[in-house]
């Protein structure tokens, strides 16, 4: 069923387009807060009937107003009430209900709104899960309140109405009376409570916010306009440039430990602080949002792993990958407080860090997160490489409850041979090593230049360089031409032809030569849709345009893909794949989605959507604005903005202005020309 | 000698990370709502100490008992949180750097033996 979601940061209500909340316990519907359903029914019936959608408008993320009237059942009679829905988010929600009576007679309703709370956990929802604690519910003081305990957790839903009401277990209750042409109207608070067992202050019940709504606008506001401004000759970029923007905006997720916040992972699965997911969103928003990096870094650097704990998949130095606040993880049923079960997020901790402090020049973060950098590069070389064979390998430690994938594709099927035949493990994913060899070669420069440390710097940049020999030995694939996805457990190259090697240009670990035949394959027909790069070649057994890391494509990956290719020099390959992803952005209406389906782009015309894809989700929204620094060339030396553009034809002319970095706030300009006459490495021919 | 132990007798280590001398201030402890002792924070060390005073952040917890139980590693910090059984005020961020501490297993001087792995 199509929805109608409003968040904010972990915070977010999923209903049907009347408004209405009827969850299942396997579906996302309801009001959620940190990772707890407080609101499983929410159904809005006028003289026992279901008011009928006229229309549901997201006036912004964090507010939406529906639209009803009550039907007739016939052409011939008009509906005699309009009654309009104003939800807005904050701690829970506010919901503002009129009822406007346009006949000519009075008129007496019977307003209900039924509610009622399962308490689920998300993965509950996710696994189908039953509960363990106890539900309760209760009227105080002219409340309803929902209520849900197991042992000292407890969580509870207050509902609360402006106007009088016959306030029952089930739900409120309105005796109406309107004169003709009149309204009538209430507001209606549900707020969430967290009880505690220990004995401390009172603070403000959660969701008491009046001043919340208006404070998202002007905060949205400020947002986007402190965010460069975009001039592009092609309409669409526009939009695609605004939404991505928003989107950015509404999954921005404020801990509460120090200032900022940091991107959350995406709606309705991944609402969370993720290691791997918001330092790669982080990255891609450098040049737009460049605080989003500095929270990002600090928040994760505050969670670096510190002890050896298998449940937790945690090690000294690791980066964590989730951290849930729902009752699972609250009675350890669950690992993710936080879980430490991914491979790549340590690296890109130290790849984000350098970035940041080259784009911003803030050099003074960099000399706070010396001792996390420090503790993750030798997370690195004594626990990411678990057998001493010089490479960054992953395997759970606890079968029940850890990742069995710990990279990107993190899907039990994702790392196959060609045959299809799943990788054992412990498995050494090509990226992760490319991944190593930039974070090196980074906190190198970080380490002489910041640190004061040249000796360290100078052993990193050997430790790369002995790597980068050692990888282009062992996972290349002479008989195919590629980079192998994977060492396996056995050591045996996992051969199929994958995205993967895109990453590899990115970090910088290919050798030249090899980097040329990788970029034939990543634009060739078994890779590229013509939406963008395949997650998995069409040539491989294993193959499936809706696998969700076997065929899909994902606008994140072609955006590593797109700015890796432009660090080797391939610039027109690299806009052909932004090109083709912003014109996938424009036909799902401005708003890129997690996924979408691999099939030819020549058969379907359309991107296909992926079925449960998250939307919006961050790395994917974080993707247009990786494209545009690529279609811009924007790069800096911790001094000046350089501007290198190659854009396509029919993308016209691009200007960024007011870009924030070191430089202060600085324009940058492109305009299309024939790219491919200028690139530096012509693909060879098939 | 499992996997994970001949990998941390392996491998390049790093430098040595320096002392975590960031973390300076003081920690009230408040049990039933009163502050029954304060944990200092100071030049990578803490000491446990009675009394209150000015304090930077203070935890909130149904007896001194559960700060043992994170001192010795048997209750991990964000659990021991969702569960309701600790909370923070004041300054967050010196609140859970000075709990992740005590989690990590730092020596507390002026604690007992309950707060120390393995009973000491």
């Amino acid at each position: 069923m199509s929805t109608v979601s409003i968040l904010d940061g972990n915070t977010f209500v999923v209903s049907d387009h009347r408004g209405d909340i009827e969850a299942s316990p396997t579906d996302t519907m309801g009001l959620f807060l940190n990772d707890t359903r407080f609101l499983s029914r929410w159904v809005l019936t006028i003289d026992g009937l279901r008011p009928t959608l006229l229309s549901a408008d997201d006036l912004a993320y964090f507010r939406v107003q529906f639209f009803l009237a009550l039907a007739t059942g016939t052409i011939y009679v008009d509906s005699k009430l309009s009654i309009v829905r104003r939800r807005s988010i904050c701690d829970g929600f506010r919901e503002e209900l009129e009822i406007v009576n346009h006949d000519r007679q009075p008129v007496t309703l019977k307003v209900r709104l039924e509610a009622a709370s399962d308490f689920a956990d998300l993965f509950e929802v996710k696994d189908k899960m039953t509960k363990k604690g106890e539900l309760y519910h209760k009227v105080e003081n002219g409340r309803l309140l929902l209520g849900y305990k197991r042992e000292s957790f407890r969580r509870e839903t207050i509902i609360s109405s402006s106007a009088p009401g016959e306030v029952k277990d089930d739900g409120l209750s309105f005796e109406v009376y309107l004169e003709p042409q009149a309204s009538w109207n209430t507001s209606i608070d549900v707020s969430a409570s967290f009880l505690r067992a220990v004995r401390e202050p009172k603070a403000r019940p959660r969701g008491s916010q009046p001043e919340g709504d208006p404070q998202m606008g002007r905060d949205l506001a400020k947002w986007i306009d402190e965010a460069p401004r975009l001039v592009a000759s092609w309409e669409p970029l526009g939009n695609i440039y605004k939404r991505s923007l928003i989107d950015l905006a509404a999954l921005r997720f404020a801990t509460g430990i120090g200032p900022g916040a940091l991107p959350a992972a995406g709606l309705p699965w991944f609402m969370a602080v993720f290691g791997r997911d918001s330092l790669i969103t982080s990255f891609q928003a450098l040049p737009f949002a460049p605080e989003l990096a500095a929270t990002t870094l600090s928040t994760l650097a505050l969670f670096q792993g510190q002890s050896m704990d298998p449940f937790r998949d945690e090690e000294p130095g690791k980066i964590m990958h989730e951290l849930r606040l729902g009752e699972l993880t609250a009675f350890e049923e669950r690992p993710h407080s936080p879980y430490y079960g991914s491979a790549d997020g340590t690296m890109l901790f130290l790849i984000l860090l350098e970035e940041y402090v080259r784009w911003t020049g803030d050099r003074a973060l960099a000399q706070e997160l010396e001792p996390e950098a420090r503790g993750a590069i030798s997370w690195i070389d004594r626990y990411g490489d678990r057998d001493g064979d010089g490479y960054v390998e992953y395997e759970r430690r606890v079968a029940e409850t850890g990742l069995d994938n710990q990279c990107w594709k993190d899907s039990w099927n994702s790392i196959a041979f060609a045959d299809g035949t799943i990788a054992p493990t412990p498995r050494a994913t090509c990226e992760l090593q490319g991944y190593v060899y930039d974070a090196k070669m980074r906190i190198a420069r970080l380490a002489r230049e910041v640190w004061g440390d040249p000796g360290w710097a100078a052993a990193l940049e050997q430790q790369a360089a002995e790597l980068k020999e050692r990888f282009n030995r062992d996972f290349w694939l002479p008989e195919r031409n590629f980079y192998a996805l994977a060492l396996d457990g056995k050591k045996r190259k996992v051969d199929s032809l994958t995205s993967n090697i895109g990453h590899l240009l990115w970090s910088g670990i290919a050798d030249d030569d090899k980097a040329q035949s990788c970029v034939h394959h990543l634009m060739g027909e078994d890779l590229f849709s013509g939406w963008g790069v395949r997650t998995m070649a069409t040539s491989e057994a294993s193959y499936n345009p809706i696998g969700y890391h076997v065929g899909t494509v994902w606008p994140h990956d072609n955006s590593i893909i797109a700015w890796g290719l432009r660090r080797y020099g391939y610039k027109a390959e690299s806009a052909m794949i932004c090109r083709a992803m912003l014109e996938a952005a424009n036909l799902f209406r401005g708003r890129l989605p997690e996924a979408f389906g691999g099939y030819p782009r020549r058969d379907t015309h359309y991107p296909v959507e992926y079925p449960t894809a998250c939307s919006p989700q961050a790395w994917a929204t974080g993707a247009p604005l990786l494209f545009l620094r690529a279609l811009l060339g924007l790069d800096s030396d911790e001094r000046h903005l350089i501007v290198d553009p190659a854009i396509p034809e029919p993308l016209g002319q691009i200007e960024l202005l007011d870009l924030p970095g070191c430089w202060g706030r600085m324009d940058a300009f492109g305009r299309a020309r024939a790219v491919r006459e200028t690139g530096p490495s012509p693909i060879p021919a098939s | 000698m499992d996997e994970t132990e001949m990998a941390k007798e392996r491998g390049t280590a790093a430098p040595a990370a320096r002392p975590d001398e960031r973390l300076s201030g003081r920690l009230g402890i408040v049990v039933d709502g009163k502050t029954v002792a304060v944990l200092r924070m100071e030049g990578g060390g803490a000491t446990l100490e009675p009394g209150n005073g000015e304090t930077r952040a203070n935890v909130h917890v149904t007896s001194m008992d559960d700060l043992g139980r994170i001192a010795r590693g048997e209750l991990n910090l964000i659990v021991a949180s969702l569960r309701g059984i600790l909370s923070l005020r004041g300054d967050l961020s010196f609140g859970v750097r000075a709990l992740r501490a005590l989690e990590r297993g730092i020596t507390v001087q002026g604690a007992d033996r309950n707060w120390t792995r393995n009973g000491g």
